[in-house]
């Protein structure tokens, strides 16, 4: 338009018709529109017949149709111009057919229509197939789970073999599940060992009870066999008291009662105590433990367990021998060591004395109710703390390895 | 003593009462909370034996009203949990003592008579005597006579303990609680062997024996034999 203001400028009306004639050419849809006329709006140049109707907005812009000849045919052509007055009281318009830009704009129009839809449509089909074949494995999975608790316990759940994440739902419910099997395993050895291990005492406590009514017995002698009875009584009710405490240690809520305690303090106060009933028996006791080692734990169950392993070292050392009781850090964590110089306890035998019950045929015969071990063991699990047997060549060292306290 | 037995089982109640009866003691009984409540109120009892479970209204709840409402009555509380968290709470509850079952009866007669002693003697003191054992809680000294006598710290409060149990039955297990802090029963004699260690130190060069030992029972510091 700048240009053609300046032929206009230079060369008057001619000068712009000459030019106009030269540009109006183009393909038909986005030609270019032209008009100049004079200042009784009759056309001295230009593409179109006719100054159009419409008025321009502030900017001088136009939206009109003109009609204009295609071929043999006339057309209505949707048009955008801008018109200026130029000196002389002559005007110019120039604009463009927006015929192509129109259909363009529709044909994009239509084009985002329809995506859309079949976007929809297979969003749908998608999302339901997804879903199906998601519940068939929630299915598969709750069947498994019915059957299970109808009393099926040893089905597991079938993987896929996709390895996605209803796979490893599904390997955590069957690791749940061996867990709760080796359990229950493990209460039903408990339950037949409790049988096996009471029913001896018990039996004895009939028996000693019924000799007591057949016999003919002077005052003294019924005293003597029911203060025996009330003793084998109290041996079963021991039991029965460490078969508490390992369950409430197990089971319980200890958290709630662990705090930051000094095991160094701990192990000095169980072995002071104990250390009278080593030298009568002429054991050597030995505490080399390092200076305020700090671990988060029950004070009383802690005691308890270092209690039963300087019981048990101290009743298997013969006379002359040694006992010895570290506490120390090592490696980051905490090392509790209680080592003596007894008979020991062959290798092949140590998993077998943390046992419930479990006592070595050699001791049989010694007190104890054989749930010593079984009750540290589980004080020792309850701390993360690793219970070890080691040779200690000879006698035995048990070593209990609580993690670093934070 | 007039003792009041709160307790629902029948057979322990029943058992209770013969026992304390035969020890000498006045026994009332009530199986329920509510009225062991009522009656504990409005009787003089010098104890109360309360077991933690009870129907209408539980052991501990019944010690906090008492205690809310002036009652300083001894109690010793029974219950089938032992552990040491629960045994706080009854202390805590206001409970003067706190008795596990299945207990032996000797031991719940010791700590019934420690209760009621207790209430009389609680003035701080410093210097212990017992005919003519003397303990001074100050300067940590002990002596017998007009002899000192050394004792290893724990030592000297097991005695302490003794002493200001004198003439009472005290239990193995309740010198395991007071004097070690230790809520467990280690299988062997180790308590013994810590009593015979101070009898030999107190009592080994004298005519007289002070510390005897309670059948079945546990050990007695004092002059009667």
């Amino acid at each position: 338009m700048a240009t053609l203001l300046l032929k206009y400028r230079e060369q008057g009306a001619f000068g712009v018709a000459k030019d106009i004639a030269g540009r109006a050419q183009g393909p038909p849809g986005r030609r270019n529109i032209y008009l100049l006329v004079d200042r009784n709006l009759r056309a001295l140049a230009g593409n179109i017949s006719q100054w159009p109707t419409e008025t321009a907005d502030r900017n001088g812009w136009v939206d009109f149709t003109v009609t204009m000849r295609l071929g043999t045919s006339l057309v209505k052509v949707p048009s955008r111009a801008r018109v200026v007055s130029l000196p002389g009281g002559a005007r110019l318009l120039v604009g463009r057919d927006l015929t192509e830009r129109q259909q363009f704009q529709l044909f994009i129009g239509q084009s985002i229509g329809s995506a859309a839809f079949l976007f929809v449509v297979l969003t749908l089909f998608a999302g339901y197939f997804t879903a199906r074949s998601l519940l068939r494995r929630v299915d598969l999975i709750n069947s498994a789970t019915h059957e299970i608790f109808k009393g099926n316990l040893k089905r597991r759940i079938a993987l896929s073999g996709s390895n996605d994440e209803f796979d490893e739902l599904a390997r955590n419910l069957n690791q749940m599940l061996d867990r709760l099997d080796q359990l229950m395993a493990e209460i039903r050895d408990i339950t037949d060992d409790i049988a096996h291990d009471l029913r001896t005492p018990l039996s004895r406590l009939r028996n000693r009870l019924e000799s007591g009514l057949i016999g003919q017995l002077q005052p003294a002698g019924y005293r003597e066999v029911i203060s025996q009875a009330i003793a084998e009584a109290d041996d079963l009710l021991t039991t029965f008291g460490a078969m508490l405490d390992i369950a409430r240690v197990e089971g319980g809520t200890l958290d709630d009662e662990m705090r930051t305690v000094n095991l160094t303090a701990i192990v000095s106060d169980v072995t002071e105590f104990y250390r009278a009933l080593a030298e009568d028996k002429g054991i050597g006791l030995n505490d080399g433990s390092e200076p305020d080692i700090l671990v988060r734990g029950h004070q009383h169950f802690l005691s308890q367990a270092i209690s039963n392993l300087l019981e048990n070292a101290i009743k298997f050392t013969p006379s002359g021998g040694h006992v010895r009781i570290v506490c120390e850090r090592r490696d980051g964590n905490v090392h509790l060591s209680i080592s003596d110089t007894g008979p020991g306890i062959p290798e092949a035998m140590r998993d077998h004395v943390l046992r419930r019950f479990a006592r070595l045929e050699a001791s049989r015969t010694t007190a104890g109710s054989g749930l010593g071990l079984s009750l540290v063991k589980a004080i020792a699990d309850r701390h993360g703390a690793a219970m070890q047997l080691l040779d200690n060549d000879p006698g035995l060292t048990v070593t209990l390895i609580f993690p670093a306290n934070n | 003593m007039k003792i009041l037995v709160i307790e629902d089982d029948q057979e322990t109640s029943s058992y209770l009462a013969r026992g304390l009866q035969e020890a000498g003691h006045v026994v009332d009984q009530a199986a329920d909370g509510l009225d062991g409540l009522t009656m504990a109120k409005g009787e003089d009892y010098d104890a109360l034996i309360v077991d933690r479970m009870l129907p209408s209204l539980d052991g501990l709840s019944i010690i906090d009203v008492l205690r809310k409402s002036g009652t300083s009555t001894p109690a010793l509380i029974l219950s089938a949990l032992g552990n040491v968290s629960d045994r706080v709470r009854g202390l805590r509850a206001g409970g003067d003592d706190y008795l596990t079952k299945p207990f032996a009866f000797s031991e719940l007669l010791a700590r019934l008579e420690s209760l009621t002693r207790r209430g009389k003697t609680m003035v701080a003191q410093t210097k212990l005597s017992v005919a003519n054992l003397e303990m001074d809680l100050l300067g940590r000294k002990v002596t017998r006579g007009d002899r000192r006598i050394e004792l290893q710290p724990r030592e000297f409060m097991l005695l302490e303990y003794l002493m200001k149990h004198a003439e009472q039955v005290v239990t193995r297990t309740m010198l395991l609680e007071h004097v070690w802090d230790f809520h467990f029963d280690p299988k062997t004699n180790v308590v013994d062997v810590h009593i015979s260690r101070i009898r030999r130190k107190i009592d080994r060069d004298f005519d007289r024996p002070l510390i005897h030992t309670v059948r079945g029972a546990g050990y007695r510091l004092g002059t009667n034999d």
